[in-house]
């Protein structure tokens, strides 16, 4: 596949059946998805194509996984496994006033790697710097999902900037609060696992030209 | 030249890729009420202004900066490439929309048509998917 930009993309073949419209799941109006041809897949595609290029590095997403889950079996969802570490929160309102929230989840290894690749150290992200890079990228990666998803229903979506705070110990904080805080009791979760073809040792272009 | 980002990181990629086109004094804002400040302050020939930014957001401080200066040239960076937003700035005067995620190339060239800098100015109503910078 190659994308718009140029640069050549290597899609993961194997697709989770289950993945397949399960964003019907979402809280949006169904008449308008159930004849648009719109996948996780596809909109994750069009994520990996917004990562790739922001990142310089070829990477391949897999193993998507998608879920609706009710807000009060959200927490332990996110939290009884090592799934929590990295991830992308979306809170959405839909312009016909329904209101819609899905949270997109990669893996605790997919974490590590986007965390060496931006900061050249595993997991913690220790100064304001590196979780401003860290937060641009979910900012990209939301933006793009959203984008496509909003430009390919015909729905306008507002949505906010990926709401997150590290601690001084690189932990995630600041989750719980925020899903507290939603109005909605349907939450969307899309977890995927996201992988890197390259060499870790090339690093971010971006980062290199901007700290030269 | 006002570079308005939330975003540190981007703060410095986008003041870097400019400043190696030979732009100087680069003003950098973190926010939109300081955006507007700043431009009444020192009028820029140009801003660079994040759509997502804390308090008042970028499309509320375009709006602003085009009270104190109708002709203000601002460029609208966003992840958000949503037809309605693009219109949306567009209405409220943006000068060109550059969609993140962008090239340096793809930046610089934006930068420097707008500034008048390159021989060729971006088309009325051109939309450049290919590059991603979508002149309102």
């Amino acid at each position: 596949m190659k994308m718009e930009t140029g640069i050549v993309i290597e899609m993961e073949k194997e697709t989770n059946t289950n993945a397949k419209m399960k964003i019907m799941m979402m809280e949006m109006p169904f008449q308008e998805l159930e004849h648009s041809p719109i996948t996780v897949e596809r909109l994750l595609d069009k994520t990996k194509d917004a990562m790739n290029l922001l990142l310089s590095v070829n990477f391949k997403i897999t193993d998507i996984k998608t879920m609706c889950v009710e807000k009060r079996d959200l927490s332990d969802e996110l939290f009884s496994n090592d799934f929590h570490y990295f991830y992308l929160m979306v809170i959405s309102r839909l312009s016909k006033g329904v209101d819609g929230y899905f949270i997109i989840i990669t893996d605790m290894a997919s974490s590590d790697e986007l965390s060496f690749l931006l900061t050249g150290r595993h997991t913690s992200i220790v100064n304001e710097f590196e979780e401003s890079i860290f937060k641009e990228v979910c900012n990209v990666m939301a933006g793009t999902f959203v984008s496509e998803l909003a430009n390919r229903t015909g729905t306008p979506i507002d949505y906010t900037i990926p709401g997150f705070t590290i601690n001084a110990t690189g932990e995630l904080i600041g989750l719980i609060e925020k899903i507290k805080s939603l109005t909605s009791n349907k939450i969307q979760v899309i977890r995927f696992t996201l992988s890197c073809d390259m060499p870790q040792i090339d690093l971010l272009n971006m980062i290199v030209l901007a700290l030269r | 030249m006002m570079v308005v980002e939330d975003s540190a990181f981007m703060r410095k990629v986008i003041t870097s890729a400019i400043t190696r086109k030979g732009i100087e004094n680069v003003l950098e804002a973190e926010n939109g009420v300081d955006a507007v400040r700043y431009y009444a302050l020192y009028m820029p020939e140009l801003v660079i202004m994040d759509l997502n930014l804390p308090g008042l957001d970028g499309l509320s401080a375009l709006r602003e900066i085009r009270k104190i200066e109708p002709c203000a040239k601002i460029l609208v960076l966003s992840a958000n490439s949503q037809g309605w937003t693009i219109y949306r700035a567009k209405e409220e005067g943006a000068s060109a929309y550059l969609i993140k995620p962008f090239t340096l190339e793809e930046l610089q060239e934006v930068v420097l048509r707008l500034l008048g800098l390159e021989k060729e100015p971006i088309a009325v109503e051109q939309v450049t998917r290919s590059s991603l910078a979508v002149k309102t």
